[in-house]
């Protein structure tokens, strides 16, 4: 049962990143469609919250020689880049 | 491994935290990385919840100044895609009896749930503020 669990994770991080991909995407045309620079920081801050993180240990954590709490602090960073940009939507 | 860092993040915080209430943090022994690395990690992901938070409560208030239905949704949205995750991977980082993949699973739904929502407003309503 642990291993289906392992998989169904595995399936639902990449899901994840995946419809974040495609939301950022429609957020995008959103911005491009109304010049909302709302929109714009939402699809930016997707990608920093949902695809980015999601590469980042894909890629990183079996190919490179850095440490889990190095990459999960230049995750967290990535997570509050995108959030600031979110933030400094609002006055 | 996938998501495995994940669930490190509420481990180094939980048990880091507490250590450092005992001891000095250059005795402190941390897995998952250096000791100045792991405080970094926990400062971070606490400016990164805190952030969240405020991001999500800056989306409540627009809808409570417009009364916008898809704004509120956008709130939802925000709230299970940023603060949520955050604070079931420090819950159940916490809680021993949960296993590491519900760790790193609880946390995804959430997001993905996040994003799911947004992409309703989105899609349904097409131009947004």
């Amino acid at each position: 049962m642990i291993r289906s669990l392992t998989t169904i994770t595995a399936v639902v991080s990449a899901v994840t990143a995946i419809v974040g991909l495609f939301v950022a995407y429609l957020a995008y045309r959103g911005y491009q469609r109304n010049e909302s620079q709302r929109m714009r920081a939402l699809a930016f801050g997707i990608i920093c919250i949902a695809v980015l993180p999601y590469l980042l240990v894909t890629v990183t954590d079996p190919l490179m020689d850095v440490s889990d709490a190095t990459v999960i602090v230049i995750i967290t960073i990535t997570h509050t880049v995108g959030l600031a940009a979110i933030y400094t939507t609002f006055d | 491994m996938i998501g495995h860092t994940y669930s490190l993040i509420g481990l180094s915080l939980s048990s880091s935290l507490s250590m450092r209430l005992q001891a000095q943090l250059t005795e402190v022994e941390v897995e998952g990385g250096a000791p100045i690395v792991v405080l970094l990690g926990i400062l971070t992901f606490l400016v990164a919840t805190v952030l969240s938070v405020i991001v999500t409560y800056r989306f409540i208030e627009g809808y409570r100044q417009t009364g916008s239905r898809p704004i509120l949704l956008l709130a939802t949205g925000m709230f299970f895609l940023a603060p949520a995750p955050m604070f079931i991977r420090l819950l159940t980082a916490n809680i021993g009896a949960i296993p590491l993949t519900v760790q790193m699973l609880a946390p995804s739904l959430s997001e993905l749930t996040g994003l799911l929502v947004i992409l309703y407003v989105i899609y349904t309503r097409g131009s947004k503020r």
